[in-house]
């Protein structure tokens, strides 16, 4: 009994019990880096997902449960990136907060604007479609300004007391990410109308601000692997074209087919570097974007 | 925790009208063309002016998508071939394959979905030939205060790793361990109760689990739903998990249970003395590769099971340990090493006292089939005292949505020459909107 009493205060002591300060958990590392942008110092940030793993497939380690279970505010991809690891975590995570349609629960696919390839049909046989649209909102940064400015908004609200914070925090991101997005859009203004082919439907939101042409995809449909004679036609439709279209893979795509298709091509290959956080240099999200700009106009020779 | 595992869960798998999924059949990989890309001038025309003109569109926008209002509706079909050099250890026709020839092993219809904002409801039936079962029906709890958790139904007893699975579908292999058929039977440890688990508030995981449910079980336990007359004729079960990451890539996982029930020999009105307690320990460990879907994987558990029954009791281990390499999105290679006697199955008191064996070999026999009678009927409980079993599997994953699988195993035979090849082929598909799966 005495034990129990010991275990019982011990727990009502501990730091954990506390929440005073707000707890957001995020998804995907870039949703993460905008949710500090506008919690600053207000609070602590989690992410679930690992910056050098697919998004569609991370392990729902049990150890993830207890960053949702102690969230004030989950901030998630939705349109189905997650569906195959988020659910079950949030089952177990013991918190009512952040259950669907709840207001710790923010779907960044609702803030970030029309979303686009929503499927007419949803059937299989056209690959893993999501039935809300292709999910990879975060890679335009305009998409992420509203992203962000949604998560102050929240915040303000789940939080009335700091609320003037979150939404100066957002503002002074925006403003910077505006600056920003002016300066990138002329450095990318000479590749507008380039073509790539990007191994996963992943680039639709980043060609969709470029203005870059997405000529075809290394896997046939979404998630479905390439077969040789579908990498066949596509280095034959590559060949053809002139301009060379870049071949773009993110590094958990198979880099063996990646590369094959851009060496038999004559084009060059561009591989991401993750998300926010997979490199020394790109811990925050202009810093990422900055990354992932340079890559990109390094592949259309720059 | 996985989806983690394993594999099959769904990634665009929001709920959408399943029926209007038609399934692209095995090995549909043929040359496949890119959709054509329409472009939509109504849109591309909006975009272009909210660029120049610096309008936005609505804010937010609310997801275009199906009615949400439908259940998430799967449908997981396995089917399997088997081959056996000699006739199997005994198994009961539940879902592994257990004859030559072709057979079906399930097909499990999924329906799951919030109820409210405080609850969610997983049903999954399994149809198989001989009929239609409620494989489990369970409500749980979404926002209980103190970091507790209920759920009430029909469900997997909380025991272990294995037995809280869909074994068809997140393991490496098409049939079960030996411990776990031999202490669960065919259709695992499962039961109608209710279960609350307590997620500790500390800096690292760990959860208790408590439940209470029927103890209608194949072989171990044995007091179904429909005769129980008091607290003592129900199964309690107890599991404590912990887990650590160490990095972003490795995962321990480890696990204590215990489960207590009446075992059903010497009638209803013994269920006092006639108990059987279950201890398990189980332990994974999970390696991903970098940037990459592959990962290597060691899952061990071992069980102890002391069984009273009329006159004395039985006391008998067992354990299974596989390694599985995942190397990519389509290939999986496993294997897997059982054990039977750990500790040797061994009895105390008189269980075989001839008055009383007649409940227990009634009842026992109508379990197991009946093979060997060295020490009466009684042995089922037993039989067979050391069973070590080998086994190998290699999968293929041609989408997300189906799997082929080869697996044989060599079931060494204790006191003959000459074990047993088992070989299994395997085919599985998914359709509809399946969820995540538990890591």
């Amino acid at each position: 009994m005495r034990y129990l009493v010991f275990l019982l205060s011990a727990l009502l002591l501990s730091p954990f019990s506390a929440r005073a300060e707000v707890r957001v958990a995020a998804s995907i590392p870039a949703l993460g880096a905008l949710a500090r942008e506008v919690v600053g110092t207000q609070g602590s940030v989690v992410v679930l997902a690992p910056p050098n793993q697919d998004p569609h497939f991370v392990d729902g380690k049990p150890t993830l449960v207890l960053a949702l279970n102690r969230a004030r505010l989950l901030v998630h991809a939705g349109g189905g990136l997650e569906a195959g690891w988020l659910p079950t975590l949030l089952v177990g995570a013991r918190n009512g907060d952040i259950q669907a349609g709840k207001p710790g629960n923010l779907d960044a696919s609702a803030l970030a604007g029309p979303l686009l390839e929503v499927p007419e049909k949803l059937d299989r046989s056209l690959g893993d479609v999501h039935p809300g649209g292709n999910p990879h909102v975060w890679l335009d940064p305009r998409r992420a300004r509203r992203i962000a400015l949604g998560i102050a908004e929240r915040l303000a609200s789940l939080d009335p007391e700091h609320a003037e914070t979150y939404r100066a925090n957002a503002r002074r991101f925006a403003e910077r990410l505006d600056r920003k997005i002016a300066e990138w859009e002329e450095r990318m203004r000479p590749h507008r109308g380039k073509g790539f082919v990007p191994y996963h439907k992943s680039l639709t939101y980043l060609a969709d601000w470029l203005g870059l042409r997405e000529v075809a995809t290394v896997e046939p449909l979404p998630g479905i692997a390439p077969s040789p004679s579908h990498l066949a036609s596509l280095i034959l439709e590559i060949r053809k074209r002139e301009p060379k279209p870049i071949v773009v893979a993110e590094r958990w795509h198979n880099q063996r087919t990646a590369k094959t298709v851009a060496e038999k091509a004559g084009a060059s290959l561009v591989v991401l570097p993750g998300d926010v956080g997979s490199t020394g240099e790109n811990g925050d999200y202009l810093s990422y974007m900055e990354d992932l700009l340079a890559r990109i106009s390094a592949g259309f020779g720059e | 925790m996985k989806r983690f595992v394993f594999g099959l869960a769904p990634r665009g798998s929001g709920p959408h009208r399943p029926f209007s999924v038609v399934f692209a059949f095995l090995l549909s990989t043929l040359p496949l063309a890119a959709p054509a890309q329409e472009a939509d001038p109504q849109a591309e025309l909006e975009r272009e002016l909210e660029r120049e003109l610096g309008l936005e569109p609505p804010f937010p926008a609310a997801p275009r998508g199906p009615e949400r209002l439908l259940p998430d509706i799967s449908l997981v079909g396995t089917f399997a071939a088997a081959w056996f050099s000699s006739e199997p250890t005994p198994r009961l026709p539940a879902h592994e394959p257990f004859h030559d020839g072709p057979q079906l092993q399930e097909l499990e219809l999924g329906f799951r979905s919030n109820i409210d904002p405080f609850l969610r409801a997983d049903v999954f039936l399994a149809v198989s030939l001989g009929g239609i079962e409620i494989e489990q029906a369970y409500v749980t709890t979404l926002a209980l205060p103190a970091d507790l958790r209920l759920r009430g139904g029909q469900f997997y007893a909380p025991f272990g790793r294995f037995n809280q699975l869909h074994y068809l579908e997140v393991t490496p292999f098409a049939d079960l361990p030996l411990v776990n058929r031999r202490f669960f039977g065919g259709e695992q440890l499962r039961g109608l109760g209710a279960e609350v688990s307590y997620l500790f508030p500390l800096p690292f995981y760990l959860e208790v689990v408590g439940a209470i449910m029927s103890a209608d079980n194949e072989v171990s336990f044995g007091v179904p739903a429909t005769e129980i007359e008091k607290p003592r004729d129900l199964l309690g079960v107890a599991r404590i998990e912990t887990s650590f990451d160490l990095g972003d890539r490795l995962t321990l996982l480890g696990g204590a249970s215990y489960a207590n029930g009446p075992n059903g020999t010497g009638g209803i009105s013994a269920t006092d003395r006639n108990r059987t307690q279950i201890w398990g320990a189980d332990l994974t460990i999970r390696l991903r590769d970098p940037a990459s879907r592959a990962y290597t994987s060691l899952q061990g558990e071992w069980m102890t099971r002391r069984a009273a029954v009329p006159g004395g009791g039985f006391r008998q281990g067992g354990a299974y340990l596989w390694l599985v390499r995942r190397f990519d999105a389509h290939w999986e290679a496993a294997v897997r090493g059982d054990l039977m006697g750990l500790p040797t199955g061994s009895s105390f008191g008189e269980p075989f006292h001839e008055e009383e064996e007649h409940h227990l070999g009634r009842r026992l026999a109508a379990l197991e089939p009946s093979h060997g009678h060295a020490h009466g009927e009684v042995d089922e409980f037993l039989e067979p005292i050391r069973q070590r079993r080998l086994g190998a599997s290699i999968s293929y994953y041609p989408s997300e949505f189906q799997r082929i699988r080869l697996q044989a195993n060599y079931d060494f035979l204790p006191g003959e020459g000459r074990g047993i090849w088992e070989t299994f082929l395997q085919y599985q598909f998914v359709i509809g909107s399946h969820g995540a799966h538990v890591f």
